[in-house]
């Protein structure tokens, strides 16, 4: 090993070689390319001509360098040299990897992959077995010992993280069991690439490494380590989630989502950790009905099974038992039934069926009306076991309590502005600000006279949900055993108050069902959860591990992420659970740097880097390039001729485009803008045919000429305009032939357009097949239908006999083109509309750009059907066209001209 | 360039050419009508037109346009430097004096005249059976030099010899000389390849003769450019001579050029001797 500054070189005596390139370059001079070879037939023309054939050529210079570059390269590629040689210490010794494959590994997994690449190529170099150790692997993990590197190499290569925590006290327990049974040796290097996160048995797991050997630790790089997600709490508007790390030398920030079980995600939200703070907490709002659809918080960009929490049945929709009860009278629709049913179906899954039927299908809430009124001790348990009981008052209630009630009641209730009570009928009061109900309106409409009355002892404030005016409770609520009991003191229907007939009786009760999110729905106590779908160590839900095993619904609460309970979800019965790797109180901590016998580096810092194999690839790309010089200088690239002239330059413009700055498009309509709108002109609608175009614009030029002949007006030059982008609105009349397969145009063009028309332009269609219009037999024209059907335009009729078309510069009663006597349409009843009465359109099929078009010299282009008349009348009514578009009505106000002088003379 | 697309181009020459080339124009031996023109003493009674003459009072004597068949002798030579074209685009030497002769046999065919290909040849024919006879042989025949060193052709024939000419003016002086004795006229068509007359060659380049015999290397070929074409020019005057001393025309024609204005020179000097 010979170092010069950064650079090593493993094999220095090749450089050696490198004084051999002076006589390289003397061998190089000496050699010139191989000549031309040309078949000349006239060859005895060529003889004795004067030449220096004979005398002695030289390769060109920079051919000699280029090849002296070469050489020089792969001499110095052989040397093997390393970009920041590490230090190659002691005597090798055999490679013990010890690798952390828990969640937390999943970031920085193909970085210790890479590392464990490195140590196993130092010991393949070393000529050294090694071993492999998984520290999450199960116990039943792969015997240790050492083995050559090809099948510790390919074990790592197919490794993934597992979901679970790394059991290091296992771990350490494996090894020191291999080295009792001395499958590794006394002595041994050890790699330990770490998730650096602490677990129970971390120390452990140092003390039996340093007993074996050097022990190397390689922590993730700080912000590269593994981020968790706690359990996300519960809050009356959303839920709280805190998301944990083992280090905080750095700030981050952290995005999570929420996602639902269609994968779409419902809530989103930022957090911010801090330097120096390992775990921050954030809440996110969401709507009890989204919240009930989340399957899953996840933080962002972070794929490890740690960074996921499932939420399970936990979140589901409420179940909701309502107990049914005969109807008393027999109208449904009055019934209390009715009404908290309707209230409750869109935000539960609601069943309605009797009490023993209720109970088999484990609802989290019982809603019992006043006609439903049981004793049933079931009841009570299943609101002592978390269920949520929501109770409604009644005439029956009225006449006695019962056990089920959060506060005691007076007998016999109280009714309100009846015939022979003192008081009005009562209003809700405002909800507390502690209330649950806080933030809902008390709705003024909702006015109550009936209810049962407290015992004013029993109704303390934080029993009383809603009270009314007169401070007597309305909803009061108590918590019994795990669950709770929630009494409205008035009927679920209408009969005592119109509370049940507002809006904001579904929301009152949404509000309460989100007691049933909190409280669980009672959890088994017997059985097993076996388990549906496990996560894998990216946070993916997969089918389980064959390690997994069912867990005794007694255990569950208790049961950490493990091999055998891989975190995932479960079912048992109906019932869904899900098992996350994070559980409330859990923390990231650092994995302590002060390990006995342990040296800590950190991953992905620099590493030599071996540079033998890229000069190489650069010494071919270099060979290839002087195979190309010396074939092009013996004249032999073959169809060198096509490179030359024309084809060059195409293929350098080629090149070269991507690379031009673009041509500034706003720059080029602004000359667009500015030649339209800087002289007056008229404007025709370029269609794509080419001979069509080339026929509108001789057209318009005759147009414009003939107009400037016999007008006053003087027109510039027509132009050609694409309606899709350019803008329109600079032209006082615009010439559209319409083809039969014109497209339709886009909305912008189309707004654009309309626009034109309703600022007062005026557009020429011209189908140009009066010749052909009969065949159609009324239908419509195929492209003026398209073109016309996404622009405004208003009712049309043919041109009336004394339009203003017909007098605004020439007498006209037809109006023909190249054809005659097509039917030629304008607006209907343009007086309403801001043009002051000039239409917008003129549509026909006279093909009236033939009749007017001239050739540069000015002589007549096409002919025309009915001779030099027809083309005499057809030019006028183009003036027509240009006054109309110019002057719009105002020939047809001159009409009254006389008459209006004639009653100022009076 | 295989045969029918050889045969097809010429065809294509033939017809253009054909519309810029029209009759005598003048009367003679033949069977078209020409004029009628009034019975001189001389012309002898049965050269009266009765059936003219009954409807006037004047005799009347019918003539005809004059179509005399000539024969026309091609040859194309086959020789290896005929066999090259300096470029990917243009055609070899010899397979545009192939096109060339082609064409030009398919409008003397057109004009009522035989044709035949000298030393492969038997008899001279006309007609379309003639014609593609005289085809294949142009455009596939060997095209030996002893066909021309000692032509096997009808006296006062008329003789195409197409090739590139470039052997030295003593040798084809000497291979034309039998022409002489036949009292042959004729026409020289002389294919130039482009490179040839231009010589664009730069750098060291190694020149071969197109066998593959003789070869030269010059270091800078562009040196020699000037010297080459004086020699070029002074081996053109040489070939033009050629034509001159035996009285013939000489029609030079380079392939990067419309074969087209090199038929309608060979029809236009065939014209002339016919």
């Amino acid at each position: 090993m010979w170092t010069i500054g950064p650079i090593a070189f493993a094999a220095p005596l090749v450089l050696v070689a490198l004084l051999t390139l002076p006589i390289l370059w003397r061998v190089l001079r000496a050699t010139p390319p191989p000549p031309k070879r040309a078949i000349f037939p006239p060859l005895r023309l060529l003889k004795d001509a004067p030449d220096d054939a004979e005398t002695p050529h030289h390769a060109p210079w920079w051919l000699i360098l280029f090849r002296l570059l070469l050489a020089a390269i792969v001499i110095i590629a052989l040397a093997r040299p390393i970009w920041q040689p590490e230090d190659i210490d002691t005597a090798p010794r055999p490679l013990l990897l010890v690798v952390d494959d828990g969640w937390a590994s999943t970031p920085g997994w193909s970085a210790m992959k890479r590392e464990a690449e490195r140590a196993l190529a130092r010991a393949d170099a070393a000529g050294q077995p090694s071993a492999l150790v998984f520290t999450a692997a199960s116990s039943a993990g792969d015997e240790i010992r050492l083995a050559d590197s090809g099948a510790v190499r390919r074990r790592l290569e197919s490794a993934q993280t597992q979901a679970w925590s790394p059991n290091r006290l296992l771990a350490a327990d494996r090894i020191q069991a291999a080295a009792d049974a001395g499958a590794l040796d006394s002595n041994l290097d050890i790699v330990w690439l770490s998730d650096g996160v602490t677990t129970t048995g971390a120390e452990d797991l140092a003390r039996t490494l340093s007993s074996l050997g050097n022990v190397d630790a390689m922590t993730p790089l700080p912000g590269r380590n593994a981020l968790a997600l706690g359990p996300p709490a519960i809050e009356p508007d959303g839920f709280a989630v805190t998301v944990y790390r083992s280090e905080a030398s750095l700030g981050r920030d952290v995005s999570l989502v929420a996602t639902g079980s269609d994968g779409r995600a419902l809530a989103r939200a930022r957090v911010t950790l801090d330097a120096g703070v390992r775990s921050a907490r954030t809440d996110i709002a969401l709507p009890l009905d989204l919240r009930n659809r989340v399957t899953n918080v996840r933080i962002e960009d972070q794929s490890s099974a740690g960074a996921i929490q499932l939420t399970g049945d936990a979140w589901r929709r409420a179940r909701v038992g309502v107990i049914d009860a005969p109807s008393e009278d027999g109208q449904p629709l009055l019934s209390d039934l009715h009404y908290v049913t309707r209230a409750l179906e869109p935000f539960s899954e609601l069943r309605r069926d009797s009490l023993d039927e209720l109970l088999i299908s484990e609802p989290s809430v019982l809603v019992m009306v006043d006609a439903a009124r049981t004793d049933d001790p079931r009841i009570t348990e299943f609101v002592e076991n978390g269920g949520l009981l929501i109770r409604f008052a009644g005439p029956r209630l009225a006449a006695r309590g019962d056990d089920l009630l959060p506060v005691e009641l007076r007998e016999g209730g109280r009714l309100f502005g009846g015939a022979m009570a003192w008081e009005n009928p009562q209003r809700m009061a405002p909800f507390a600000p502690d209330s649950p109900f806080a933030g809902l309106t008390a709705n003024p409409d909702a006015v109550i006279s009936r209810q049962v009355l407290a015992q004013p002892g029993s109704a303390t404030d934080d029993r009383v949900w809603a009270r009314l005016d007169d401070g007597t409770p309305l909803v009061t609520a108590a918590r019994r055993g795990r669950g709770w009991i929630v009494l409205y003191h008035v009927t679920a229907g209408p009969e005592w108050s119109e509370l049940p007939l507002t809006g904001l009786y579904p929301r009152m009760l949404r509000r309460t069902l989100g007691l049933a999110g909190g409280a669980g729905a009672p959890r088994a106590q017997s059985g097993r959860y076996a388990i549906e779908s496990a996560l894998d160590g990216q946070g993916r839900l997969v089918s389980p591990p064959p390690s997994a095993q069912a867990v005794p619904a007694e255990f569950w609460d208790a049961t950490r992420a493990s091999p055998q309970t891989p975190p995932g979800l479960y079912q048992l019965g109906s019932a869904g659970a899900a098992l996350n790797v994070m559980q409330a109180g859990d923390e990231l901590g650092p994995l302590p740097d002060t390990l006995a016998g342990v040296r800590f580096a950190a991953l992905e810092t620099a590493r030599e880097t071996h540079l033998i194999g890229s000069l190489l690839a650069l010494a071919l790309i270099l060979l290839i390039v002087d195979a190309v010089i010396a074939l092009a200088l013996a004249g032999r690239i073959p169809n060198i001729s096509v490179f030359k002239g024309p084809a060059a330059a195409m293929l350098a413009l080629a090149i070269a485009l991507p690379f031009a700055p673009r041509a500034d498009a706003q720059e080029f309509r602004d000359s667009f803008a500015l030649e339209a709108a800087l002289e007056m002109r008229f404007a025709y609608v370029r269609t794509g045919n080419t001979a069509l175009d080339a026929r509108s614009d001789a057209g318009l030029r005759g147009l414009t000429a003939a107009v400037s002949g016999r007008s006053a007006i003087e027109p510039a030059p027509p132009m050609g305009i694409n309606i899709e982008s350019d803008e329109v609105v600079f032209f006082p009349l615009i010439y559209w032939p319409i083809t039969n397969d014109a497209p339709p145009l886009s909305p912008q063009a189309a707004a654009r357009v309309s626009a034109y028309l309703q600022t007062g332009g005026l557009i020429i269609f011209d189908t140009q097949d009066a010749n052909l219009a009969a065949t159609r037999a009324g239908a419509p024209h195929p492209g003026l239908a398209r073109v016309l059907d996404s622009v405004d335009v208003p009712s049309l009729a043919p041109v009336p006999a004394d339009h203003v078309l017909t007098r605004t510069f020439y007498l006209l009663q037809d109006f023909p083109g190249r054809w005659s006597g097509g039917q030629v349409w304008v607006e209907a009843d343009p007086d309403g509309a801001a043009r002051d009465g000039a239409s917008g359109v003129v549509i026909g099929s006279n093909d009236w750009a033939s009749a007017w078009a001239i050739s540069a010299s000015g002589d007549a282009l096409s002919s025309v059907e009915g001779g030099e008349r027809q083309r005499e009348m057809a030019r006028r009514f183009g003036v027509n066209l240009a006054m109309y578009a110019l002057t719009g009505n105002y020939k047809a106000d001159q009409v009254h001209v006389p008459a209006l002088l004639e009653r100022l003379g009076q | 360039m295989p045969f029918p697309a050889l045969v097809a181009e010429a065809e294509r020459i033939a017809a253009t050419v054909a519309q810029g080339v029209h009759g005598r124009r003048q009367r003679g031996i033949g069977e078209t009508f020409w004029e009628y023109r009034h019975h001189r003493a001389e012309d002898g009674a049965n050269a009266v037109d009765w059936r003219m003459s009954a409807r006037s009072q004047n005799l009347f004597v019918r003539e005809n346009e004059w179509e005399a068949a000539n024969t026309v002798w091609m040859w194309r030579d086959g020789s290896s430097s005929m066999d090259w074209s300096s470029s990917r685009n243009a055609p070899t030497k010899r397979d545009r004096a192939a096109i060339c002769l082609i064409a030009l046999a398919s409008l003397l065919t057109r004009g009522g005249e035989r044709v035949a290909v000298l030393g492969e040849s038997a008899a001279p024919r006309s007609g379309a059976l003639g014609m593609e006879r005289v085809s294949s042989r142009l455009a596939l025949g060997a095209g030996d030099m002893q066909s021309v060193e000692s032509p096997r052709m009808s006296k006062r024939g008329l003789a195409v010899i197409a090739s590139d000419f470039l052997d030295p003016f003593e040798t084809w002086r000497a291979r034309l000389s039998r022409f002489a004795a036949l009292q042959a006229g004729g026409v020289l068509l002389r294919i130039i390849d482009p490179s040839e007359e231009d010589f664009q060659f730069k750098g060291r380049t190694r020149f071969e003769a197109p066998g593959g015999a003789d070869s030269l290397l010059f270091g800078r070929a562009e040196e020699a450019r000037t010297a080459y074409q004086a020699r070029w020019k002074r081996h053109g005057a040489a070939v033009a001579d050629l034509a001159r001393l035996q009285g013939w025309t000489l029609v030079t024609h380079r392939t990067d050029r419309p074969a087209t204005q090199a038929v309608l020179a060979l029809h236009r000097a065939l014209s002339r001797d016919v």
